[in-house]
């Protein structure tokens, strides 16, 4: 479990995080949901670790990381896979070498057994015969099926998703979608996911947490978000166009 | 229009004192990285075959040019006193001691330090650090480690290619053009020439190399903005490097001497 307490993070005169304060729980979808420029790709940055906050804690499975040594912090680390918005796969390594490289980095398998384990990955996420393809190659969605397979690589308890959706025509979200959540419920991981796209956080959550100017404003179920009384709530999902979907 | 002058000047210092903060940090942390496993011995030899084999050719022209420009340009002042035959000791002492350490540093710097910083940049601008992290790698053990240790072992080398290639220039000319004989030349040089100029120039040239390499990580690490700020890092690190290598000359020949 992750708990968040009281979160501040300041760069230089913006107060970008305003006491963020959220429980994620284990073996669910956490989707943390908000416009762009709120500060949901800071906010998990600081669960992994790749920022330090001004104020407040973060407990990850009990231990308080915001001031771990990077020795320390790496077994905390070992415990996440990433999914990248652009999917910052490694464009100078086939998709075979970005799947491989934690294990190559992390693991004692031999050779042979770590490519075995990246094609399997690869076809958790539904790819087949692409291990000698570059990046370069890929489409947007193929690259985000690869950086998923990487996030996966030394089975992690959970997943971070940075706008999984964004930048992929429809059909190919709504396929991540459902690769996310088929991946999810069969090996009981822990998701979390930052995006503005309400069509996917309503087909995917467990829990939705709305943020807003750098603050949680609303938590609750899919359909507690819906019926929501709180202004901010209902205005983003006006806009966003949830009567769409309903 | 006083507050105006101070404000500018005020930030361009913090600017100036943040930047060198970051670059000792950096260039401390590699140090104290590099004793801790894993050691990543493929990618140092591919960073020695980028920043060192790779740089053989324009050293070696540049070597040879320069060794026979100057030898022709002394030859003009020592026909004078008739000291032709000192054309060949201060040539190779100026180029031992100075000019190869220093003229490979900037070719180095120029070929693989804006190579090394608009990769780092574009691995930066694309979260590719930034996944190096999630994955539990520690970017400057994976990325600057290997790049700053390759760079400081390749300048000194290609220093001492530049000097030999250098002398080769300067003999050329001396016996071919001014007319000195070659057991001159080489009494001559061997006569004035010590171990310790040699020495003076590797040492300086391994520093240099340890100072583009990181220069270079630390503005590709910091790269921001796109396209724009990748060039940026690539022509703010050279300029840099090129600036700080002149600079550490100075400081370091008054130490040595």
């Amino acid at each position: 479990m992750i708990v968040i307490e009281y979160l501040h993070k300041w760069f230089g005169d913006h107060h970008v995080l305003k006491g963020i304060n959220l429980v994620i729980e284990k073996g669910k979808i956490t989707v943390i949901l908000g416009r762009s420029g709120c500060g949901k790709t800071v906010f998990v940055k600081h669960i992994i670790g790749l920022l330090k906050p001004d104020r407040g804690k973060i407990y990850i499975d009990g231990v308080e990381i915001t001031s771990l040594s990077w020795r320390k912090m790496k077994d905390i680390v070992k415990k996440f896979g990433m999914l990248f918005q652009g999917s910052a796969l490694f464009d100078s390594m086939t998709v075979e070498e970005n799947v491989a490289f934690p294990m190559r980095e992390h693991s004692n398998f031999s050779e042979e057994e770590i490519k075995k384990r990246a094609k399997e990955k690869l076809e958790v996420v539904g790819l087949k015969d692409v291990e000698s393809l570059y990046p370069s190659e890929l489409s947007g969605g193929m690259k985000k099926r690869v950086g998923l397979a990487r996030a996966m690589a030394l089975d992690p308890e959970y997943i971070i998703f940075d706008e999984p959706t964004t930048g992929v025509d429809p059909p190919t979200a709504y396929s991540i979608d459902m690769l996310m959540k088929e991946t999810q419920r069969r090996f009981n991981l822990t998701f979390i996911v930052i995006t503005h796209d309400i069509a996917s956080t309503f087909r995917i959550a467990d829990k939705i947490a709305m943020m807003e100017d750098g603050k949680i404003v609303e938590t609750g179920s899919p359909e507690g978000i819906m019926n929501s009384k709180n202004e901010t709530v209902k205005r983003f999902l006006e806009i966003k166009g949830l009567e769409v979907l309903t | 229009m006083v507050e105006r002058i101070f404000s500018i000047v005020g930030r361009a210092v913090i600017k100036a004192l943040e930047e060198a903060g970051g670059l000792l940090l950096l260039g401390l942390r590699v140090i104290y990285l590099f004793f801790f496993p894993p050691y990543r011995v493929r990618l140092f030899l591919k960073q020695m075959e980028f920043i060192g084999a790779q740089s053989i050719f324009i050293i070696t022209l540049t070597g040879l040019f320069t060794g026979m420009v100057f030898a022709l340009q002394s030859s003009h002042a020592f026909k004078l006193f008739r000291a032709e035959y000192l054309i060949g000791p201060t040539v190779v002492l100026a180029l031992t001691r100075e000019l190869s350490p220093v003229l490979s540093a900037l070719m180095v710097t120029g070929r693989a330090g804006s190579a090394m910083a608009a990769e780092l940049g574009t691995m930066k601008v694309t979260e590719q650090i930034d996944a190096l992290w999630t994955m539990a790698v520690e970017p400057v053990h994976y990325l600057a480690v290997p790049r700053v240790v390759a760079s400081t072992f390749a300048v000194p080398m290609l220093s001492i290619v530049f000097s030999f290639i250098g002398t080769l220039g300067c003999y050329i000319v001396t016996v071919g053009i001014v007319g000195v004989t070659p057991q001159v030349f080489i009494d001559q040089v061997k006569y004035y020439v010590e171990t310790s100029d040699m020495w003076m120039g590797i040492k300086k040239a391994f520093f240099f190399g340890y100072l583009i390499g990181v220069i270079s990580c630390y503005n590709g690490m910091k790269a921001e903005g796109g396209a724009r700020g990748v060039g940026m890092s690539a022509t703010h690190s050279v300029v840099l490097s090129s600036v700080l290598i002149f600079l550490s000359d100075y400081l370091l020949t008054a130490f040595m001497t």
